[in-house]
């Protein structure tokens, strides 16, 4: 990222900020999303994240230090959403216009459907440090920075959340012929 | 030890489901209408070396805006349009002369110069406190060290805890970053409270200690903290109360208070229980 734009923004410049906004929208969308699992509650995020983003910037002391700082806000900008909202735990919808589907897709359909499923059940919290590490793949170190934690909390905390979502997933498969599995009308 | 094959399937998911935002552009305008009515937030310690607005960065209009800062919120000053990139401005020097005429004022109008047995202002109650009421958010970013926890006659101690907690408070002085050494203790039996505990949180203007009390709800309910603490460092002579609630399952706390010149008065001894 530009320091220059980031000083320039820093000081009150509107126009630098307003580059800064748009050079930075993707990937602010990216996590939130990733996070949220829903468009209108990351669109809602970043826009959240983008604000506090303008008000915070002149606490930022290292302008280098922009992009990890940003990922943090839109991180937190998740929480705030999640805790005034219910939509985050809504699971995007499977794309279901694609036909005819072969027997592999059918299975990565049906592998990513309990993916998601198991993904809502996780806390914000958990699904922030697999999102930075394994959608962004940033490294352990890089996912600390970016949450201003140590790199031993990063590492616990990506371990709980795997933990975790293995769990979900698991007990999402247990009974046989679950409700998910007739809803999705995938043959065992 | 995380198994490196269900992290290819997961990162294999999270690319499969990525989308780009439908309307970015739309977004951004969005945010950027709200941003014309946000004031940005300098660091409380304006008189340091820091970013500063430039000529043409701010408009006058923003510039009346901005509401004066008092001493007692510690809310930064807009720095003149067009300063001078020095740490020691004319305008600065001009403040600080201005600054220091009024505390040889003060000093010399203290009631300590008035002849000894006099009465009147010297008998008066002291000038109020200055008081600047805030409020905000204590963010729990993570439990950095769980302590060592030991039994007790009345319950367990856990000593030496370490949180991180991301503060968000309209008062400067109590934001950053504050990572807090508590020490808590709780009845045994109670996953909530009642506990007692030391806080200690610090950012760049300096520092705050202090001790709380907070209980829980019964069946599950959030935590209500009462924390009186005193500034050290830039905020000597400063204490704060907060009171804070932290919903059931929520990292955030919801606090509000005041940070006041001075100490707390000292507890009063205990009222008579003869009643009439």
């Amino acid at each position: 990222m530009d320091r220059e734009l980031v000083a320039r923004a820093q000081r009150g410049d509107e126009s630098a900020f307003e580059t800064l906004a748009v050079a930075s929208h993707a990937r602010l969308y990216r996590v939130a999303r990733g996070v949220l699992r829903d468009d209108d509650a990351a669109d809602d995020a970043v826009q959240r994240t983008l604000v506090q983003m303008w008000r915070k910037l002149p606490q930022l002391r290292d302008a280098d230090r922009f992009e990890a700082w940003s990922y943090r806000l839109v991180v937190n900008a998740c929480y705030d959403e999640a805790k005034g909202s219910r939509r985050w735990t809504r699971v995007i919808p499977l794309d279901t216009h694609r036909a005819p589907v072969a027997q592999d897709e059918l299975h990565r359909v049906e592998d990513f459907d309990e993916l998601e499923h198991g993904f809502s059940r996780l806390s914000v919290e958990h699904r922030a440090v697999i999102v930075l590490r394994y959608l962004l793949d940033l490294t352990t170190d890089q996912v600390a920075d970016a949450l201003d934690i140590p790199s031993g909390t990063v590492a616990s905390r990506l371990h709980r959340a795997m933990t975790e979502l293995r769990a979900a997933i698991e007990a999402d498969a247990r009974p046989a012929g679950s409700a998910s599995q007739w809803a999705k009308g995938v043959p065992r | 030890m995380i198994d490196e094959r269900f992290a290819a399937r997961i990162s294999s998911w999270l690319r499969g489901s990525d989308r780009p935002a439908r309307q970015p552009n739309d977004n951004v305008a969005r945010a950027m209408g709200q941003i014309h009515q946000t004031r940005q937030r300098r660091r409380w310690l304006w008189f340091l070396p820091g970013p500063r607005p430039t000529a043409g960065a701010m408009d006058e209009q923003d510039l009346d805006q901005e509401s004066p800062p008092t001493s007692s919120q510690g809310r930064s000053v807009p720095a003149p349009i067009g300063g001078t990139t020095t740490m020691i401005s004319a305008t600065k020097m001009i403040g600080l002369a201005a600054s220091l005429a009024l505390v040889g004022a003060l000093a010399l109008a203290l009631p300590a110069n008035q002849p000894e047995g006099s009465v009147g202002p010297a008998a008066a109650p002291a000038e109020p406190a200055e008081m600047a009421p805030f409020s905000g958010t204590m963010r729990t970013l993570s439990i950095d060290d769980y302590g060592e926890t030991v039994a007790r006659d009345w319950g367990r101690a856990l000593m030496d805890q370490q949180w991180t907690f991301e503060h968000d408070f309209d008062d400067e002085r109590l934001n950053g970053m504050g990572r807090s050494r508590v020490n808590d203790h709780r009845i045994t039996g109670s996953s909530g409270g009642p506990k007692s505990f030391t806080l200690y949180i610090e950012n760049d203007g300096g520092s705050w200690v202090g001790t709380g009390r907070a209980y829980s709800g019964v069946n599950g309910g959030g935590w209500h903290h009462q924390t009186v603490l005193s500034g050290q460092g830039g905020y000597e002579g400063l204490t704060a109360i907060l009171a804070a609630d932290q919903p059931v399952q929520s990292s955030v706390l919801e606090v509000s208070g005041v940070v006041f010149t001075g100490g707390l008065p000292p507890l009063p001894e205990a009222a008579s229980t003869d009643f009439e």
